[in-house]
């Protein structure tokens, strides 16, 4: 969707030389995705640890007649003093489904990118990525549909999966999450390829939401 | 907590050596059925006493729910012949033919042309029916399955020759043996524990049937709302998640010492918070 390493990622010099990345062009509804100005900020500056932005959020959602969103019990309120945290919500609860699940590519993308799989099988790290792709390429599928790719697709991630917390591994749970329509958890299992991923995913995330701030 | 509750061991031996079924609820007020297969874990509060892949558990849990079974592909082209699934979690239905061979048939699934076969009077049975019907074992019975405009009937088991005589008779439009009450088609969302999980560690659970019409659970039977309601998962959509780690919604326990969460990371079953 977001062709990320045009814009904001270097090519990364460890990765293997027969290792072609296939961005696919974006989906046809992602172009719609559009946001007001003021959500954008708002959710920024929730990102940001703002005290008191998940209140305004839910202000904002109630005054269109949404649901209050962001949790705000006490033990809500300190889960998310963590980062990650209100990133996981941004990404589960708080942006539409469809972005969410088009950055949670990107994210997994990336970490395949920086882990050390590319440079170990490249083919293996294409055909991941590629399945990654495939699966998100899907526009109202029937349940019956995306299950016979959800399937296959899961079987592939999972078998090029193993237990033993590496970087790679971690790449590949990410697409798996996925693929399992999981951002927050993707986006999650992604930040341990790298002590600095976690601050590449939000300022990604900001920077895609502002490009698509609705003209007012 | 209710009396069935109080009789629910906190350890589930049936989840050491078989499969179990069990039963949340998610946010939005749907209704789910997990299977554990050999490795996933299941809330110590779970309601693991119905399993509805069982016609006769289907016949009596649609006689109480406010929930019309969701047959409507199987109700077309009425021609009298036998069919069995292709594979148990697709709706793909070959002809089947009925042989002596086999002694009896299992799971049957009748689309009666009549409701002769539900008559508790047998001396108000057709001669020919009333044959049959005499033919089959004592504790074997056809199983009304409520349905607005089809008369169903499931039959456990019946003699192979009873079958073939059906058929011969014209008795049903169609007939299903083997069938699979598979979770949808009384409203359930079904959860399989992951395959590439399965005989080493607790992972998540997969999404492998979602209903059209999703059953609420106000729609179950009372004796099943508080019992299938102890288990909610607040923070979960079935109609979205495609995965679910019950680690993550509440305690829970099986066979495995390790489980992988929804992050992707592996943690000891004994050393895991309560989930909230």
């Amino acid at each position: 969707m977001f062709n990320f390493f045009k814009k904001n990622l270097k090519p990364n010099s460890k990765q293997g030389s027969d290792f072609a990345w296939q961005m696919k062009p974006e989906r046809g509804s992602m172009a719609d995705v559009a946001f007001e100005k003021d959500f954008a900020l708002l959710l920024i500056s929730f990102l940001d640890g703002a005290k008191g932005a998940g209140e305004v959020l839910n202000d904002f959602f109630e005054e269109r007649g949404q649901p209050r969103a962001v949790p705000v019990d006490s033990e809500s309120i300190m889960k998310q003093t963590k980062l990650g945290n209100r990133m996981s919500l941004v990404l589960d609860v708080l942006l539409p489904a469809k972005f969410a699940s088009a950055l949670a590519v990107d994210f997994s993308s990336h970490a395949i990118q920086l882990s050390s799989l590319p440079r170990k099988d490249s083919k293996k790290a294409s055909k991941v990525h590629e399945a990654l792709l495939k699966f998100n390429q899907q526009e109202n599928a029937s349940f019956e549909d995306e299950k016979v790719l959800m399937e296959s697709t899961n079987k592939f991630l999972l078998e090029n999966w193993k237990s033993d917390g590496s970087a790679e591994a971690s790449a590949v749970w990410s697409a798996w999450a996925t693929v399992m329509a999981k951002p927050g958890n993707a986006a999650t299992a992604a930040q341990a390829v790298s002590k600095d991923e976690l601050g590449w995913q939000v300022e990604y995330l900001k920077n895609e939401v502002l490009q698509r701030v609705k003209d007012e | 907590m209710t009396e069935e509750q109080n009789q629910i061991p906190s350890d589930f031996p049936a989840a050491h050596s078989m499969d179990s079924t069990w039963f949340a609820v998610d946010a939005e007020g749907n209704v789910a059925s997990f299977q554990t297969g050999e490795a996933g874990a299941m809330p110590d509060q779970a309601y693991i006493e119905a399993d509805f892949s069982e016609g006769e558990e289907v016949a009596s849990f649609l006689a109480e729910a406010d929930y019309v079974v969701n047959v409507e592909d199987l109700l077309v082209q009425p021609d009298g012949n036998v069919y069995v699934q292709q594979h148990w979690n697709t709706r793909e239905y070959v002809e089947y033919t009925v042989t002596e061979s086999r002694e009896n048939e299992y799971g049957c699934l009748f689309w009666f042309k009549d409701d002769s076969f539900f008559e508790a009077e047998l001396e108000k049975l057709q001669p020919k029916w009333l044959a049959i019907f005499q033919r089959l074992p004592e504790r074997l019975q056809f199983l009304r399955i409520p349905h607005p405009e089809a008369i169903l009937g499931f039959i456990e088991s019946i003699p192979s020759t009873v079958l073939m005589e059906l058929q011969r008779e014209g008795a049903f439009h169609k007939c299903w043996v083997h069938f699979n009450f598979d979770p949808t088609r009384i409203g359930l969302f079904g959860y399989s524990h992951g395959d590439m999980f399965e005989n080493w560690i607790a992972g998540p659970y997969i999404k492998e049937f979602q209903p059209k019409i999703p059953i609420k659970l106000e729609q179950l039977p009372e004796s099943l709302q508080k019992t299938i309601g102890a288990i909610q998962m607040k923070n979960v959509k079935f109609k979205t998640d495609r995965s679910i780690q019950p680690f993550e919604h509440a305690p829970s326990g099986g066979w495995q010492s390790q489980c992988i969460d929804s992050n992707g990371v592996t943690h000891e079953v004994e050393n895991l918070p309560d989930a909230n």
